[in-house]
């Protein structure tokens, strides 16, 4: 429940500065890619920060 | 006329129930300075005198050997404080106890306004209230971090997670603001918002379907399929009761884990 809060934020911020990057560049792989990016990077965090450290 | 395989989809004047079925007007139209004052509004209003009269009762004239009254009110507290407050926020649970009673004690009234006769409607299927009950866990639980640890203090805590190398640290520091400070109480009030909403539209979608169907001229076996569905409503309502008093316990334990992750020390 707590971490849900993580994984939206990761697929918010790198989804959208794919959007972004699409938007402005004017190319069409970059959205995909800062979602799975952001996904990857939340779950890092959730695993530091909710991972026993083993 | 097209008739259809099944008789709501010709239409044939069934109205399926929808979102407009969540929207009210005023309750007193005409009456200018009560035009703020819709149906839910006066839910939250009264779940919250019953709230506040309740536990007043409650707290009177309290007796070493309780009456059942005074035992149902004692389980309640002690659930709430052993359950939910002390096993979660440990030494520092009294203060933030209050907080948590309460808002235990007003969401289970007013989600089960959803199955109580008087009102059938849950107030926090209205997306509005259940914001605000989440901004308002958002300032207790931002709050007792700043206070605790001060405002750089807080940031720091709350940005920085331990263990992650210095390189790293521009990619994660915007998750764990947006984390912290956005999609807390967004999915804290979704969660809440959507899970009463659902189970409100499927009552109404087996009540009204149910009461058009049973009452549809020359057809034995629409009739039959209506009661059933009516029928089935009813335990529907009994599910609702339970999903009501558990998003209660989900967003009163969430609030507690949120104000425990601002004010825990560092390990």
């Amino acid at each position: 429940m707590v971490v849900l809060s993580y994984i939206l934020a990761g697929i918010i911020f790198y989804g959208g500065l794919g959007w972004a990057g699409d938007y402005f560049l004017k190319t069409s792989w970059l959205l995909p890619v800062g979602l799975i990016l952001g996904l990857v990077f939340s779950l890092y965090l959730i695993i530091k920060r909710y991972g026993s450290g083993t | 006329m097209t008739v259809g395989l099944l008789p709501m989809e010709s239409g044939g004047g069934y109205q399926p129930p929808g979102v407009d079925d969540f929207k009210f007007d005023s309750m007193f139209p005409g009456v200018e300075w009560l035009g703020w004052l819709n149906r839910p509004a006066a839910q939250a209003i009264i779940g919250a005198a019953i709230v506040i009269v309740l536990w007043l009762i409650a707290a009177r004239r309290l007796q070493i050997k309780p009456s059942k009254g005074q035992f149902a009110a004692e389980y309640i507290y002690e659930f709430v404080r052993n359950g939910i407050a002390r096993d979660i926020l440990h030494a520092d649970f009294r203060k933030f106890l209050p907080y948590l009673l309460g808002l235990f004690s007003f969401l289970l009234v007013n989600n089960w306004f959803g199955e109580l006769f008087v009102f059938m409607y849950p107030t926090f299927s209205n997306v509005g209230y259940a914001y605000g009950l989440a901004i308002l866990s958002w300032l207790i639980y931002v709050g007792a971090g700043f206070k605790k640890w001060g405002f750089g203090g807080f940031l720091k805590k709350a940005l920085i997670p331990e263990g992650v190398p210095f390189y790293l640290l521009p990619i994660v520091i915007p998750l764990e603001f947006l984390a912290t400070f956005i999609t807390r109480p967004i999915t804290l009030a979704l969660r809440l918002f959507a899970n009463l909403f659902a189970g409100h539209l499927v009552v109404m979608v087996f009540v009204v379907g149910g009461g058009f169907l049973i009452t549809y001229a020359d057809n034995a076996f629409y009739n039959v399929a209506g009661g059933v569905s009516l029928a089935f409503s009813l335990v529907i309502l009994l599910l609702e009761l339970f999903i009501g008093a558990l998003q209660a316990y989900i967003f009163t334990v969430l609030t507690a884990q949120y104000v425990s992750t601002s004010i825990a020390e560092a390990h």
